[in-house]
């Protein structure tokens, strides 16, 4: 199926390289279920590198900065958690 | 003096350039065996020609004439009930071969080997391929739920560690064929990989 983008909003860089951007879209095959997208010059679709440019070049308006998400605490045991 | 009398006749049918007025110089319609029609209408000479409209040719509707008749359209045959190799065949109830065939109830050459090969062609991450990821975020995720790739991180089944860089994570949208019960306890994430489908 044919799909396009209906709409784009908020993005923002995704990670500190700035290769990936992160945004929310709506699409004409998934109407108006709004979807968390990320955009990649590198992504092998290219919707996905088409998107990141449009993005990159300022045609959704700037992108609001990366925020590093906290490093998860995990269980330092190996194998599996049994918890 | 016949002879001489219808000769006088001919000579007054040519004109200064000795050429004959077929329009009254003639009496009788050409024989088709002699090259003409045999006739003094145009649907006239179409039966003498073995050519009547809606009896040994189609009508400029199509109908009305049996048998299978070559018909090129290039573009688009919307309306058409079956378009072989057409390139664009709107509701088409079947549709052999034809580049697109929207609403095409009957699709006859896509063959299961056919799905199977296009299925093993398909790339880590593409869209429509599924992938066995884990939610940096460790809440549970219902059946359904999308999320950015960039929130989750390709997994084995124990959902091993990462950090915020590793493994890799895939672009797009994914939307979870499965269930994520990651939680937290005692200060620590635990997580849980499931099943993704990148839809976007």
């Amino acid at each position: 199926m044919q799909s396009t983008l209906t709409f784009l909003t908020n993005p923002r860089w995704s990670n500190a390289e700035q290769t990936t951007i992160n945004c929310e879209i709506t699409t004409s095959q998934f109407g108006d279920e709004v979807l968390p997208f990320t955009a990649s010059q590198n992504d092998f679709e290219a919707h996905g590198r088409a998107i990141f440019q449009d993005i990159a070049s300022g045609k959704y308006g700037p992108i609001g900065e990366y925020v590093a998400p906290p490093e998860p605490k995990q269980p330092i045991v190996e194998g599996a958690q049994t918890l | 003096m016949t002879q001489a009398y219808n000769l006088s006749q001919l000579a007054n049918n040519l004109n200064t350039a000795g050429q004959l007025d077929a329009t009254d110089g003639l009496v009788n319609a050409v024989p088709v065996a002699n090259g003409g029609t045999g006739a003094s209408s145009a649907s006239g000479a179409r039966t003498n020609l073995g050519l009547t409209i809606g009896t040994n040719v189609p009508s400029p509707t199509g109908t009305g004439a049996s048998g299978t008749w070559a018909i090129s359209i290039s573009g688009n045959a919307a309306t058409a009930t079956s378009a072989t190799s057409a390139t664009n065949a709107t509701n088409a109830v079947n549709a052999t071969n034809a580049t697109n065939a929207t609403n095409a109830s009957t699709v006859t050459t896509i063959t299961t080997t056919q799905v199977l090969s296009a299925t093993s062609g398909a790339t880590v991450g593409a869209v429509g391929t599924y992938a066995f990821l884990v939610s940096t975020t460790a809440t549970s995720t219902n059946p359904g739920v999308t999320k950015a790739g960039s929130d989750l991180r390709y997994s084995d089944n124990s959902a091993a560690a990462y950090t915020s860089t590793t493994p890799p994570h895939p672009t797009g949208t994914w939307r979870c064929m499965g269930y994520d019960s990651s939680f937290v306890c005692c200060g620590l994430n635990f997580f849980r990989a499931t099943l993704w489908l990148r839809i976007s």
